[in-house]
Formats: structure tokens, C-alpha cells, sequence
């Protein structure tokens, strides 16, 4: 695991979607550091530690965390309510990046409290626009 | 045929007893003679005689037309009242409890045997007709229940086909995401590094993709609609047109968009969802003009009947028509004869679409070649009259 702290952690269980955006990401030249958790129990992980290992997180979390539900093991869902009930990531960025057209997808993330809803692009031009407005929504500094 | 046994209700014994004996002689059997009411229904409880022959006045607390009343309703005995009795009021009264005759005294055995006879057919023919429409009845309900219950299942059948496709289409897209981002990259990035003749295959694959795309959302949506909850009000169908059309412009700015728009009443239906059709009409008759014609585009309304409540829309073009030999193809998803496009509009779907929409709200369409060349399509909604 990195020492110090990516840009974004995106959470993303198919191994297309990740290459894709990694290619966006480069047809951007965004210099954006990005690191990968391949379902939510990595996710968790990575930003809360196993249950022994919490002196030190929450110093190197990401500045914005993008969040796929439908997840083998633990769904988006899960992660952003543990996420939430954690003060240590309880206002951290987490913004759903979902395939999922079904609005009661999108009602539940905000109840549990994801800062942004972000629909997944069906189109690579459009994958790479909808990066650049997330970098510049949530990153700029 | 068995012969008829009969029950006597007289107060006064010798008469009884006389009648007795002509009904004996007349070839009938004789269950009993009863003077009062409480014993004629002691006597017909436990003999369940084919008919009674009831004097109306009784000893004891009732008369023959109460306990006529109660020979009809608990047993279904039929009766035949003997009365000296021929007042009109006593008559009306006698009538009320379902006699199947009324023999005045005095009587001649001829009247009684023929009274008994066409009492006892009548009687027979009243039971098989009530029991004959008993079993209607409950051939009826059971039908009923049948066919309730084969709907549902073929209800809950047809929902559980809907989502398997509606599941199949969307988990298409994360794999169709890959070769739309991957044959993207190859295009733009890597043709150089292709064989001449490969070199317009990244292009292919990617158009192919797209167009992949637009069925499964199309797919998607019609699907949808099904589910799409629905408010039925009366709306104004002229905002909804123009609406759509200033989307339309919005959406293609500098795009000469030619409507015309005549007078459009109200109608009853969803809003959303009529303006769902228009948009399907407007794009199909946007997209399929005439090489060699002006575009000319109408929205119009054909006056209501005078028997019928229901308001017809059209949306006449006067593009490349259609083949009236297929018509009824027209509205089928995915349909052949909606020639593909590349563009937002063009699966196939749009008019299946209108039409599932119509059918959700009580309204039909159909298509006609415009006068003149081009095509109608046709649209019938309640009225909101």
C-alpha cells in the first residue's frame, strides 16, 4: 500500500471499467494519482485498516473516494455506511460511479450519504469528460 | 311413474276425508290429513309429500297462506289452495305465496285431478330450471375464478420474461462499455500500426458498439414503460407539441425544424408520457423526409364523432412514406422497416414505443399514406370532454 495518499480511490470490480478509465485518465493527461480497490472489503481496507490497524489511518486518505455498487462480497452501499459511521471517513468524498439506472439506486446512496451520483458514461469521450468534471468538482485545490 | 303422494290440510274432518278418499280412488297416495298449520308442517316435515292441498282457513293460530309461506321457503313444496274463499283481496293475498293453483269449493274431481296434475309438472319443471341455473351459476364463478387465476399467471410469466430481458440488456452494457472504449482507443490512437486493409476496422467495430448501445437503451426503455406509473388528467395537448418542439430546436440548434401546428384539443392522458409519443412521432417524421420534396410537417386533430368520445391526433409528413402492405410491422420493436441510423433517434423502436404507450393509456394507433405522398401515422386517445 502507498505511503503516501492517492487522489482518488476508485472502488470498481470490473477489470474493463478500470483499464478504461485508466486510458481516459491518460487521453486527459491528468496527473491525478489514483489507486484501485477491486470490491468494497478492499475499500474498507484501505481507508479504515483491519480492525487492529487504525493508529495510523485516516492521515493518508484519498481526497475523493469513487464508488461502484454493484460489488461481489460487501455492494457499494455497504461501504459508504460503514464509511459514514466511521468519524474518520464520515465527511470524506465518496461520490457513486454506477452503471445503475434505476433512481431508487440513486435515492438510497444520497439517504446513506454519498456526496455525488455520477452515472457511468456508455461512451469512452464521454468517460473522459465526465473524469475531467470530477477532478475539477472535487479536486482542485 | 310412482305414484304422487299427497298431504291434506282441512279443518273441518269430513271434507277431509272426502277428499281423501276421491284422491285415493284418483290413483294418488295420502300422507296424512291435517287440521291445523302447526300439524301440516308436523306432517309435511316428516313426509315430504309432492304437493299439499291447503284450505286457507285453519284450525290453530295460522292460516293456509302462512303456512304456504313456510312450505314454500323451507321445504319447497308447492301448494294448491282450496277455498270457498273467492273475495279479491284474499285472492291477491293467496297469490303472494306461490300457489300452483287455487281451486274454489265446491269442485268437481275433474278440476282437482287436472289442477294436481299441472301442479305436479309445474313443480318438477320450476326445480330442474332452478337447479339448471344453479349450475350456471357455479360454472360461472369457477370460469371466473379460471380465468383470474390463468391471468395472473401469465401476468407474473410475462413481468418475470421482462426482467430477465430488461437484467440480460443491462448487464450488456459494462462488456459493450469495453469494445465501445476499446475500439475508440484503437481508432484514434493506433490505426497507424494496422495493415492497410485493417485500418477502417476499429471504425466498424466502434459504429457497431454504438449502435449496440442505442438498442439496449432503447431495449431498456421500452421495458420500462410498463412499470412508468401513470396519472391520467386532462392535458393540454397544444403545450405538449410546442414543448417538444423547443426541445427539438434546443437540441440542434440551427436545424430548420418545419411544423406546423393546427388547433389540438384537450385529451385525457399522462403527460409525460403523451409527450413521450410526440417525441417519437416528430423524430420518426423529422427523419424520414423526402430527398426530393421540401420537409412539410402537420400536427393536427380530426374533429370528434358524433357517437365517439375519443379525440384523434395525427402527425402528417410528406417524407418517403410507407409500404401499406406492412403497416401493422411498423410497431413492432425493433422493426425492419425503420431503417437503422446512426443517429440519437434510429433503432426501430420509437414507434413500438408510442404504441405501447398508447395502449397503457386506452388509445390505439394506426398509419396511412398521406395524400400526396409521405406518410400519416394516426393516434386515438379518450377525450376530455
Amino acid at each position: 500500500m502507498s505511503v503516501a495518499a492517492p487522489d482518488i480511490l476508485l472502488v470498481e470490480d470490473s477489470e474493463t471499467d478500470i483499464v478504461l478509465f485508466k486510458f481516459a485518465q491518460q487521453s486527459n493527461r491528468s496527473t491525478t494519482t489514483i489507486e484501485i480497490a477491486r470490491d468494497g472489503v478492499e475499500a474498507i481496507e484501505f481507508l479504515l485498516g483491519g480492525e487492529a490497524d487504525t493508529a495510523n489511518r485516516g492521515k493518508s486518505l484519498p481526497r475523493l473516494v469513487l464508488l461502484d455498487l454493484n460489488m461481489p462480497r460487501l455492494d457499494g452501499f455497504d461501504v459508504l455506511q460503514r464509511l459514514r459511521a466511521d468519524p474518520r471517513t464520515a465527511s470524506l468524498a465518496v461520490v457513486i460511479f454506477s452503471a445503475s439506472d434505476h433512481a431508487s439506486d440513486e435515492q438510497e446512496a444520497r439517504r446513506l450519504g454519498a456526496s455525488g451520483y455520477v452515472r457511468k458514461p456508455s461512451r469512452f469521450e464521454t468517460l473522459c469528460t465526465t473524469l475531467a468534471e470530477l477532478e475539477r468538482d472535487w479536486l482542485q485545490r | 311413474m310412482k305414484r304422487a303422494t299427497l298431504l291434506i290440510v282441512e279443518d273441518e274432518a269430513i271434507v277431509a276425508a272426502d277428499l281423501e278418499g276421491r284422491l285415493v280412488r284418483m290413483g294418488y297416495a295420502v300422507c296424512g290429513r291435517a287440521a291445523s298449520g302447526e300439524e301440516a308442517l308436523a306432517l309435511a316435515r316428516t313426509h315430504r309429500p309432492r304437493l299439499v292441498l291447503l284450505d286457507i282457513q285453519l284450525q290453530g293460530t295460522m292460516d293456509g297462506i302462512e303456512v304456504a309461506h313456510i312450505l314454500r321457503a323451507e321445504l319447497e313444496i308447492p301448494v294448491i289452495f282450496l277455498s270457498a274463499n273467492s273475495d279479491e283481496t284474499m285472492i291477491q293475498r293467496a297469490s303472494l305465496a306461490g300457489p300452483y293453483g287455487y281451486l274454489l269449493k265446491p269442485f268437481n274431481e275433474r278440476e282437482l285431478h287436472t289442477n294436481i296434475e299441472v301442479a305436479l309438472h309445474k313443480h318438477q319443471g320450476d326445480r330442474q330450471l332452478a337447479a339448471a341455473h344453479l349450475e350456471v351459476q357455479r360454472l360461472n364463478s369457477t370460469l371466473e375464478q379460471r380465468v383470474r387465476e390463468r391471468t395472473a399467471e401469465v401476468e407474473a410469466e410475462l413481468r418475470e420474461v421482462e426482467a430477465i430481458a430488461y437484467a440480460v440488456a443491462h448487464h450488456l452494457r459494462s462488456p459493450l462499455r469495453g469494445m465501445e472504449g476499446f475500439a475508440y482507443l484503437l481508432r484514434t490512437r493506433f490505426t497507424e500500426g494496422l495493415a492497410e486493409q485493417a485500418r477502417h476496422l476499429p471504425q466498424a467495430i466502434h459504429t457497431s458498439a454504438i449502435r449496440m448501445g442505442h438498442l439496449l437503451d432503447d431495449l431498456l426503455r421500452f421495458i420500462k414503460l410498463r412499470r412508468q406509473p401513470m396519472q391520467i388528467e386532462r392535458v393540454d395537448t397544444a403545450a405538449i407539441v410546442h414543448d417538444v418542439l423547443n426541445e427539438f430546436a434546443s437540441l440542434e440548434p440551427g436545424r430548420l425544424i418545419e411544423v406546423r401546428i393546427d388547433e389540438l384539443p384537450h385529451c385525457r392522458a399522462d403527460a409525460t408520457l403523451l409527450r413521450q409519443v410526440f417525441v417519437e412521432l416528430l423524430s420518426n417524421a423529422l427523419k424520414f423526409g423526402h430527398k426530393d420534396r421540401a420537409r412539410a410537417i402537420v400536427v393536427g386533430a380530426h374533429p370528434p364523432g358524433e357517437d365517439s368520445d375519443r379525440q384523434i391526433y395525427f402527425v402528417r409528413d410528406n417524407g418517403i412514406g410507407l409500404d401499406a402492405r406492412y403497416a401493422d410491422k411498423l410497431f413492432r420493436l425493433f422493426s425492419p422497416l425503420n431503417p437503422p441510423h446512426a443517429s440519437r433517434e434510429g433503432t426501430g423502436a420509437g414507434l413500438a414505443i408510442a404504441r405501447r404507450i398508447l395502449e397503457r393509456m386506452r388509445g390505439s394507433i394506426w398509419a396511412e399514406p398521406s395524400p400526396g405522398g409521405g406518410a400519416t401515422l394516426l393516434f386515438s386517445l379518450p377525450g376530455a370532454a
